[in-house]
């Protein structure tokens, strides 16, 4: 299910959860052509923000995706307290979330390099395009090579 | 390295700084420049990036909300294709 962005980042915003878009929403929101199929976004896991996030996406139904639907899964914060990342199904589209960045680290590194965008009339943490490269440098997979060739294009065209 | 005498290898390229310390000598270490440089940055060089910079400019005349929302047109039309 392509995500419906706006029902899920005003859910988050709403609920004040601490987060950052990043991966290939990130690198659309900064220009790229790139198509996806998903939002991924790097979550603060203090417990404050834990509780936050479980009841931001408790409307939508969170699944593992993937997981067998007899499968019996809550995402509260033991659970979220219990692993790091997950790929979850919501009744808003496919969301990833991600505890640590790699070539990054934890959210608070991860927000020190984002930059604050006005999305569907919210402010919004989107990792930054060196933040990106950074991610995309480590994680070395082919497709991050064309990303970082994009992010390098749309660098050069904006005389950064 | 400065090990034992007893010891199978002896690098020459570190040197015991102090117990459990090693040092690599300056003449085999990489210069600041090539540091820096990730290994993905000479097959970036060496590839076309294949990047179209009008669909990159497009995108800078529109707001980061109006980016998303053409992007999850495509991804939706793209779907509708795929079901047919």
């Amino acid at each position: 299910v392509i995500p419906d962005y706006e029902a899920l980042l005003s859910a988050l915003d709403g609920h004040e959860v601490e987060f950052v878009v990043i991966g290939a929403v990130a690198l659309v929101l900064h220009g790229s052509a790139r198509v996806t199929r998903d939002l991924d976004i790097c979550y603060s896991r203090t417990r404050p923000h834990l509780a936050r996030l479980a009841a931001a996406l408790k409307p939508f139904r969170p699944m593992l995706r993937g997981a067998d639907r007899d499968l019996p899964f809550t995402l509260d914060v033991p659970t979220l307290r219990a692993g790091l990342n997950f790929t979850l199904e919501t009744s808003a589209g496919d969301l990833d979330l991600l505890g640590d960045v790699t070539g990054i680290g934890e959210h608070t590194a991860v927000k020190r390099l984002s930059v604050v965008m006005n999305v569907y009339g919210r402010d919004v943490r989107v990792l930054s395009l060196e933040g990106l490269e950074r991610a995309k440098r480590a994680a070395g997979r082919l497709k991050d090579l064309a990303d970082i060739a994009e992010i390098r294009e749309i660098k050069r065209l904006r005389g950064d | 390295m400065n090990a034992p005498s007893n010891h199978q290898s002896r690098y020459a390229y570190f040197r015991a700084i102090r117990r459990g310390v090693y040092a690599i000598r300056p003449r085999f270490r990489l210069s600041r420049r090539r540091r820096e440089r990730a290994s993905q940055d000479d097959i970036l060089a060496a590839l076309p990036s294949g990047v179209d910079p009008t669909l990159l400019i497009a995108a800078f005349a529109k707001t980061p909300t109006e980016r998303l929302e053409t992007m999850r047109s495509a991804a939706l039309s793209l779907e509708a294709m795929r079901a047919r």
